[in-house]
């Protein structure tokens, strides 16, 4: 399922990351890649906050639903 | 001379440990062609050593500018040694950036920042073991407190100019078979140091690197075969292979060398939790906003503007002044021209210092704090309905205290469009310099009416959010808007010594501008507003002599052949031109204009601090409630101040685009002007005339720049593929 | 003409002072125009942009 409906709190792990090839290398060097882990920290209307390789990054809905879990 | 480049990921402490280590000896500028900035500074005890600050960045790929010019620096100029400054409280992510940098092959050192943050949760690293693991020094240092900086620039200077051995990580099998015959295949075309970097770029399909190299199509077509071999192989593209197996090769280090202590969510997320909350966001956020500006405007503000305008200019500078002018005999005009003039006109402007630097305080203390990326991220909602994202608030945000800063936080939106948007509306926010105009108006006109101020915010925001909806549908900003990305850095308390620091610097760079230019520009308007051309006594001619009535002034007549411009507008006298033209130079300084015009009695700026508007009238005088309104709306949303548009020219780069922004917020402006004032006084009763029938035109254009659809790349595409189908 | 400088030397002396800051300020401006072209010379700060507010806006 896309990250954007992973319970708050819960750690999971990355299946897929859709998206433009840009987008989905520039997620990837943060931290985004297959076989991570994610957890999400707050969640408003599909924008999130995760805690991803023990930094924060907040991203909005339309990135997180490309975000498989 | 050896060259250090200092590279780590944003929020890692880079500027932090930049200026530790060369404290003043450092130089800003640009990298050529882009607002970025280039700092490089001396080392500050050994001068032979330089250090460039590369930008923060998360990898060396070439997708944003910053990653482009790091790279392209670490390429070309080649540094001696890489200083490469990693944050110990989330070391994964930071040595990602590290394994790329080691691919490169140039002698690095590890900076090993925040320790003192993994030490207090609980965390252990083994420097020793990731310095093995690595192949390269590792230096523990805390760049806020000033530790270990000795052993890291002696370390540096040891590792500068060695031959490095290549790094010694493997990739999975499949991918170091494609490595190799890559490899093979760009033998000729690259530095024997740099093969194994450019394979892995290519293997990556790099299209940057590749060009660098300037390989045959032949080859470059063999290359495509290995890596469609590669992906095949493993399933996945080629340079999500290279990330994922990076990340892989980290976490086998780290799982070595560190040892976790369970936790569970850490205080910046447990605030977080609360601060971003669906229910609590917005509301939170309005109550720190109000309490910010209560602060600053009302209270302490308050009370130092009026200390300084009553008390330090009143009673300490300009009655002593003025009496000793009387007694050593100085001419009234010269005497009038010093105090009330320039005394007079600068210190009114001083008079806002004080407040403008509690406002710059609490702003950068939020943003210090770690606060305004959460309120990107909460706007980001909102934001996206008009096409924009999160991002652009925070200049808005900005821009209540001074424009300029503002102007320069939009370099955090990396979409061009929306930055350059952003630049463009930013200054329509009511920044510090405008409220004594919302302050004047709202008190000689309306009475000191409490609707008045908050609806200056409103006019600002309300041209803000029009204005991107209009120019999001244009074909130069057309497009959804970048998606929001954004690390949050953890919360910590303030260091208030740097924002203190910072809020000294503005105040100082205001104080100064007040003394030069807004000087120059009072003695100016006395001047011209005092001398014109009389007819002389005898009768035949003219000639130059100070004038009784301030409408036979130079001033005068030259702004009464400008003012019809604003007839239109409601507000077609001299004195409102030459005060709307005089508010360029700085917003603050139309009501000194409007003071020195129009004779009133002490400092236009201080009566309007004390509510002293009976005062003021004179001011009001020329002006109904709906003119001056309209004048109000004019400059509020009209070209910013000199200082303004500087930053606007150094932002967009480019003088077309400074000069787009300039006109449409002029033009914006005296279209809102215009409606108001046209249908203000169709709704009063006035008759249909030519400027009812203009503000009609104008607002049907308005209507439809909203309604209309946006450009899209199908509606160019359209008649191109109509003319292939034929 | 000596009367004359007599009777306004209190004028005279403010107005040289007057005009010597003037002239500072001129030559200051000036300066900074040729050092930075026409976006530094109305710049608020000292050195154009070497200050910034905070750490917002840039990646450090």
């Amino acid at each position: 399922m896309p990250l954007t409906m992973a319970q708050i709190g819960e750690v999971n792990t990355i299946k897929s990351i859709g998206g433009k090839t840009d987008t989905k290398n520039f997620l990837e060097h943060l931290g985004f890649h297959v076989h991570g882990t994610v957890q999400v920290i707050s969640s408003q209307a599909g924008n999130v906050i995760v805690n991803i390789k023990d930094s924060r990054v907040a991203i909005n809905k339309d990135l997180a639903n490309k975000i498989m879990i | 001379m050896i060259t250090a480049a200092l590279a780590g990921n944003p929020n890692s402490g880079k500027t932090t440990l930049f200026n530790a280590l060369t404290g003043a000896n450092q130089r800003v500028g640009n990298w050529p062609g882009v607002t970025v900035d280039k700092k490089e500074g001396w080392v500050k005890k050994d001068r032979s050593l330089r250090i460039i600050d590369l930008p923060g960045i998360y990898s060396l790929s070439p997708y944003t500018l910053e990653e482009v010019i790091s790279r392209d620096f670490l390429l070309d100029e080649k540094p001696d040694v890489v200083i490469n400054l990693v944050d110990a409280s989330n070391i994964e992510r930071n040595l990602y950036l590290t394994t790329q940098i080691l691919d490169m092959g140039i002698p690095t050192v590890i900076a090993l920042n925040m320790m003192d943050v993994v030490r207090k949760a609980g965390d252990r690293i083994d420097t020793k073991k990731l310095s093995q693991s690595l192949g390269c020094p590792v230096v523990e240092i805390s760049a806020l407190k000033g530790e270990g900086l000795e052993d890291l620039l002696r370390e540096a200077a040891a590792a500068a100019g060695q031959k490095k051995a290549p790094f010694e990580r493997r990739f999975s099998a499949p991918v170091e078979q494609a490595l190799e015959k890559i490899g093979a295949l760009i033998a000729g075309a690259v530095p024997e140091e740099r093969r194994r970097w450019y394979s892995i770029k290519f293997f990556e399909q790099d299209a940057k690197a590749a060009e660098k190299t300037g390989l045959a199509p032949e080859a470059l077509g063999a290359i495509d075969k290995i890596i469609k071999e590669g992906e095949k192989a493993l399933d996945d593209a080629s340079a999500s292979i290279i990330t994922g197996e990076s990340y892989d090769y980290i976490t086998g280090i780290t799982s070595a060398c560190i040892k976790k202590s369970r936790k569970g969510l850490s205080a910046s997320d447990k605030i977080d939790r609360v601060v971003t909350n669906k229910w609590l966001a917005l509301p939170i956020f309005a109550a720190v906003m109000i309490f910010v500006y209560y602060i600053s405007v009302t209270t302490i503000g308050a009370i130092v503007t009026d200390f300084t305008n009553d008390t330090l200019f009143g009673s300490w500078i300009m009655e002593p002044l003025a009496g000793w002018f009387e007694e050593i005999g100085t001419a009234g005009w010269l005497a009038s021209l010093i105090v009330d003039g320039i005394i007079g006109g600068v210190g009114a402007v001083l008079g806002f210092v004080p407040q403008m630097l509690v406002l710059f305080l609490m702003l950068s203390l939020l943003e210090d704090v770690g606060y305004m990326a959460r309120v990107a991220f909460i706007m980001d909602r909102i934001f996206r309905r008009f096409g924009l994202s999160g991002k652009t608030f925070i200049p808005l945000l900005i821009s209540s205290g001074c424009g300029v800063p503002g102007v320069m936080a939009s370099r955090t939106i990396e979409s061009e469009r929306d930055r350059r948007l952003t630049v463009m509306t930013t200054c329509f926010v009511p920044c510090g310099a405008k409220t004594p105009i919302v302050a004047m108006i709202a008190g000689a006109v309306f009475g000191g009416v409490w609707w008045v101020a908050p609806s200056a915010y409103f006019v600002g925001l309300g041209a803000v959010i029009i204005s991107g909806l209009i120019l999001k549908k244009t074909r130069p900003f057309a497009g959804k808007a970048a998606p929001f990305v954004m690390e949050l850095p953890s919360y910590h308390v303030p260091a208030m010594g740097n924002v203190l620091r910072s809020m000294g610097e503005r105040g100082w760079s205001f104080i100064k501008r007040a003394g030069t230019i807004i000087l120059m520009a009072s003695i100016v308007v006395w001047f011209f507003s005092s001398f014109g051309f009389v007819p002389a006594e005898d009768g035949g001619g003219t000639s130059f002599a100070m004038v009784e009535e301030m409408d036979e002034s130079m001033l005068a007549v030259a702004g009464t052949k400008v003012a019809v411009i604003f007839r239109p507008l409601g507000f077609g006298f001299w004195q409102a031109t030459v005060a709307s033209i005089m508010g360029l130079v700085a917003k603050e300084e139309v009501v000194g204009v409007f003071g020195v015009l129009f004779g009133v009695e002490g400092d236009a700026l201080g009566l309007v601090e004390d509510g002293d508007f009976g005062a003021l009238s004179p001011i009001a005088a020329p002006f109904t409630m709906l003119t001056a309104y309209s004048f109000l709306v004019f400059n509020l949303l009209c070209a910013p101040c000199f200082a303004a548009m500087g930053a606007i020219r150094r932002e967009m780069n480019s003088g077309k685009w400074t000069a787009f922004a300039i006109s449409y917020m002029c033009v914006l402006a005296y279209a809102a002007a215009l409606m108001f004032y046209q249908f203000g006084i169709l709704i009063a009763g006035a008759g249909f005339s030519l400027g009812s029938v203009v503000a009609i035109a104008v607002l049907a254009l308005i209507i439809w720049l909203l309604v209309k659809p946006a450009w899209t790349e199908k509606k160019a595409a359209a008649p191109l593929a109509a003319e292939a189908a034929r | 003409m000596i009367n004359w400088i007599a009777a306004n030397k209190a004028n005279l002396i403010i107005g040289i002072i007057l005009l010597g800051i003037v002239a500072a300020i001129v030559v200051n401006l000036v300066k900074k125009l040729r050092r930075g072209g026409s976006t530094c010379a109305y710049c608020a700060d000292a050195d154009c942009c070497a200050h910034k507010e905070g750490r917002a806006e840039t990646s450090n």
